[in-house]
């Protein structure tokens, strides 16, 4: 069984077994099945057993509701998501963010991949091109920011091309800070280090 | 009857119809008349029973005997019986007789019957008319005695055709008698002929309602033509037995009317007496021999039908006297002719006159001016004024002009909201005050120059919208020159109207070239326009585009910074990242010059503005160079613009005074200029200043003088874009010893309007 302590991380587990459940809860599995069947924690059975499985958002939402403490389930690192249509500047900021261990960093090279990944990873914050292939990155960051589950997402704006205007309409659209192209990586960092907080 | 025009000839053939049937309706002959002339016209008549008719009727006996007693042939005065009297006279006249006094007596008793028409003094003088008929009679029986027609004809069928050869206005007289009066009156006031009168009022005349009356009693054929044909030229008659007859009626017509024994309307119409006589082979002397001895035959006739026995002498006095009325109204509208004839030759001549002075193609002020020329040589030097307008919506204009016609002064009216009026008022009329209050500015300019109350107005009628009237003291005749004035106004208005639209022609065309050049202008401005859209969308294109690899290169770089240890090597990692920042550089450069963003104006200090622009020195190689400022003493505090962007020309302008050859001292200068009041931003250097091409071109992008050593973006073409984004002008010239000037100048710079744009 995997440990909280460092050899595995809960972070990237999307489906749990009771055991874990109650591990992480540090509860018993008695009470965790108890509630499972009561109908207070919801999940489901796996086709063909009895047994019991607890998706990731249900724990969430249970541990939420008693009040249980989900820093179990973090990692502990901020979860950055690099949205860039161009490989060689993906590549560029996870090797730039890799290198800087408080990070855990994906990517997506679409707005729709981006949108599935933000749902999922529920990042610390984006690095968002405002020139995506499929979509615009004002509408990304509408989207994102009306979404209550993501209401502490930041984004950070990365485009070659910011002139005012658009500045005030993603601004308005809920855009945290700009970033043009090519970029100082100092200054990046410390930008993202502002904004979260850290 | 209905009144309604479209019907009009209708009416009047309905009208005539309605007489003819009135004239149907007259009483006949009595059946003893009748039954006389059938039997008189008989030759195998027995005498007997013409006598046996006469005496069965006692008035037809007794005029018979009265006739008898004062005919020529014989003042038998103890012929007391019918038959003596037949016998003695002849059936010949026995008809004439008859039938004179069956007509008298008819129309006698109708008139007294009818009698309070004629209690009036009409017109028509019954009694001169049975004169005038009389004279005929007599007259064309002498005539006819005395010429060779008595061979053709019996002198009592002259008498009687005499007689009756203006039956026809009697029988009108009596069925219309107040429109034969008006025809009458119409007749002599117009100086036509009675019958052209008649069918100008009635429809008919009196010739063909006489025919009808003649043909409706069954008179003879031959008196029934007299009635009808007499009057017209011998020659024109048609070829008849009878024609003699007709003419000879004619002619004792004509001689009776220039003897003045007619009633009104049927005085003479000028025929040749003479020329008639001949065609009968008459002598003039005859003529006249018979004058009086028809004069005294005419008394004696009048008596015995009972007529007006007035002596011979006053009546011819009586016609005199109307023959002179008529002949003084003629004269006193002869004179009243000649004198407009003359008026009109002097307008007509002035028109010509006019005409030829009247240049084609001058101005509307010099046609104006040969307007009241012409009006000078009309009605004499005086005040005249021209009160002018080009269009509807225009102003009014105010020509004064001294007394020979030239422009003295020139102004426009003052709008007023009565002036208007005066094109109402078309009437030639003295300007009241009251008019004059209404346009008191007019009023107000022409009272040190003319006395108000002699101001008369004259407008001009020029059409096509143009409005001209002429102010003027002369005393002009309203009514008989009305018509000449007329004419006048509409050829000096229809002359103002062709200057005006000349006028208006030529500003059109002018205004053709003027709009063409800004055509031609604004094809230019959208060229270029055109052309900084496209480079703007490279630009963006290539800015898209290029920074990403240029952030590759960037971020690479300094990673591998971060890794390298010696220094030449680090060096080298740090030029490859500041020369991709400088290549994105210029990329937003270019793109911001093709598409500078919007102005964001605030208030700012010029102190605080004037600093950060000289602290940032791009020339730091040139430390020996000075800069210093100068902020005038007017100068606000504050200051209205965008600083950020005119910070950006303004350096970019120092720059240019700095990388000038030779230049060891710049001074920036901020001040207002007095002359329009804008603000004011000169950089002045003390270098060698600039070559004429450099100047022209140093506005361009991507310009330099320079070989080599060029500073990246877009320098003064940046600084320029940037400035007209600001709707500032900047230029460059040179100093006027040494050196260069960079001026920016703004204006709106003051910020009146910030509170209405912030809100908007």
């Amino acid at each position: 069984m995997a440990k909280n302590n460092g050899t595995k991380s809960w972070a990237d587990k999307q489906v749990f077994t009771t055991g874990e459940a109650a591990e992480i809860c540090k509860v018993s599995q008695q009470t965790i099945i108890r509630c499972f069947d009561s109908g207070r924690l919801n999940g489901f059975r796996v086709p063909g057993s009895r047994f019991r499985r607890i998706p990731r958002g249900e724990l969430i939402r249970f541990m939420q509701t008693n009040e249980i403490p989900v820093d179990s389930l973090e990692s502990g690192k901020m979860r950055i998501l690099v949205v860039d249509d161009d490989k060689e500047i993906v590549d560029l900021f996870l090797d730039v963010l890799s290198r800087d261990d408080r990070f855990e960093v994906k990517s997506a090279a679409t707005g729709y991949d981006a949108g599935l990944l933000t749902e999922r990873m529920k990042p610390h914050l984006i690095l968002l091109d405002y020139m995506l292939p499929d979509i615009n990155g004002n509408l990304v960051c509408q989207r994102i920011k009306s979404n209550p589950n993501l209401a502490d997402t930041k984004i950070i704006i990365v485009s070659g091309v910011v002139n005012q205007e658009e500045i005030d309409s993603l601004t308005e659209m809920g855009a945290d800070a700009f970033v043009k192209k090519p970029f100082n990586i100092e200054q990046l960092i410390q930008k993202m280090n502002e904004l979260l907080g850290i | 009857m209905n009144p309604e025009a479209p019907h009009a000839d209708l009416n009047q053939s309905r009208r005539v119809e309605l007489i003819l049937q009135q004239l149907d309706a007259l009483p006949t002959l009595s059946t003893i008349a009748i039954q006389v002339l059938e039997l008189t016209s008989s030759d195998d008549s027995e005498m007997r029973d013409v006598i046996d008719l006469i005496s069965c009727d006692p008035s037809l006996s007794s005029k018979v005997l009265q006739l008898c007693r004062t005919s020529e042939r014989g003042r038998i005065a103890n012929v007391t019986t019918v038959d003596r009297a037949v016998i003695l006279l002849g059936i010949d006249i026995i008809r004439s007789a008859v039938l004179s006094v069956q007509v008298f007596e008819l129309f006698d008793g109708i008139v007294s019957s009818g009698g309070e028409v004629f209690t009036q003094r009409a017109a028509f003088d019954r009694n001169l008319f049975w004169q005038h008929s009389l004279a005929v009679a007599i007259t064309s029986e002498m005539l006819c005695k005395a010429s060779s027609l008595r061979h053709h004809f019996s002198g009592s069928e002259a008498f009687t055709s005499g007689l009756l050869h203006d039956l026809g206005q009697l029988c009108l007289h009596l069925i219309l008698p107040k429109s034969f009066d008006r025809v009458c009156e119409l007749a002599v006031a117009q100086h036509i002929t009675l019958d052209l009168a008649c069918r100008q009022t009635i429809g008919i005349d009196s010739h063909t309602a006489g025919r009808r009356l003649a043909e409706h009693w069954q008179l003879p054929h031959r008196l029934c033509d007299v009635l009808w044909l007499h009057g017209q030229p011998y020659d024109s008659l048609p070829d008849l037995d009878h024609k003699p007859l007709i003419g000879l009626v004619s002619l004792a017509d004509a001689i009776v009317r220039k003897e003045h024994i007619a009633p009104l309307g049927h005085s003479a119409r000028g025929e040749n007496i003479s020329q008639m006589c001949k065609s009968f082979d008459i002598d003039m002397d005859t003529v006249t021999e018979i004058l009086p001895a028809m004069r005294k035959e005419l008394e004696n006739c009048s008596k015995t039908l009972g007529l007006n026995t007035e002596q011979c002498i006053q009546q011819l006095l009586r016609t005199v006297i109307r023959a002179n009325e008529v002949l003084g109204r003629a004269n006193v509208t002869m004179r009243q002719n000649a004198q407009n004839s003359r008026k009109q030759a002097q307008v007509l001549e002035a028109i010509t006159a006019f005409h030829d002075s009247a240049a084609p193609g001058g101005s509307v002020v010099s046609l104006l001016s040969r307007v009241v020329q012409s009006a000078t040589r009309i009605f004499g030097e005086g005040f005249y004024t021209i009160l002018y307008q080009s269009r509807n919506d225009e102003p009014w204009q105010l020509y004064q002009f001294d007394g020979s016609g030239r422009l003295q002064h020139s102004q426009i009216a003052p709008p007023s909201s009565g002036i208007l009026e005066l094109q109402e008022l078309t009437d030639n009329v003295q300007l009241s005050p009251h008019v004059l209050e209404c346009i008191p500015s007019i009023s107000e300019v022409l009272a040190d120059t003319i006395d108000l109350e002699s101001v008369r107005k004259l407008p001009l009628r020029c059409g096509w919208g143009v409005n001209a009237v002429l102010l003027h003291n002369c005393p002009i005749e309203s009514d008989e020159t009305r018509l000449l004035l007329e004419a006048l106004s509409r050829t000096w208005g229809a002359a103002i109207a062709a200057g005006a639209q000349h006028e208006g022609a030529k500003r059109l065309g002018e205004q053709l070239v003027e709009a063409n050049r800004e055509l031609v202008e604004a094809q230019d401005s959208l060229a270029q326009t055109k052309t900084m859209a496209a480079v703007g969308e490279l630009a963006s294109g290539a800015a898209h585009e290029m920074n990403n690899p240029l952030t590759v290169i960037s971020g690479r770089s300094q990673m591998l910074l971060d890794c390298l240890v010696d220094p030449e090597q680090r060096t080298m990692a740090k030029q490859i990242a500041l020369q991709s920042h400088r290549l994105s550089d210029i990329i937003t450069a270019l793109r911001l010059f093709a598409e500078p963003t919007k102005p964001c104006k605030s208030m700012v200090s010029v102190q605080k503005l004037v600093t950060s622009v000289i602290q940032h020195n791009p020339n730091k190689k040139n430390k020996e160079i000075q800069l210093h400022t100068v902020l005038s003493n007017e100068l606000p505090e504050m200051i209205w613009i965008d600083a950020d962007q005119i910070g950006r020309a303004l350096k970019e302008l120092i720059r240019n005074a700095m990388e000038s050859e030779g230049s060891s001292h710049i001074e920036l200068r901020v001040q207002i200029d007095p002359a329009n009041d804008r603000l004011k931003f000169q950089v002045t250097d003390d270098g060698s200043g600039m070559e004429p091409h450099t100047l022209t071109h140093a506005f361009d992008p991507f310009f330099s003088a320079k070989a080599a050593g060029r500073q990246p973006g877009l320098g003064l073409a940046q600084a320029r874009r940037l400035v007209e984004a600001s709707n500032g002008t900047i230029t460059l010239e040179n100093g006027s010893q040494k050196g260069a000037v960079g001026t920016i100048k703004l204006s709106g710079w003051r910020g009146e309007n910030q509170i209405q744009r912030s809100v908007a």
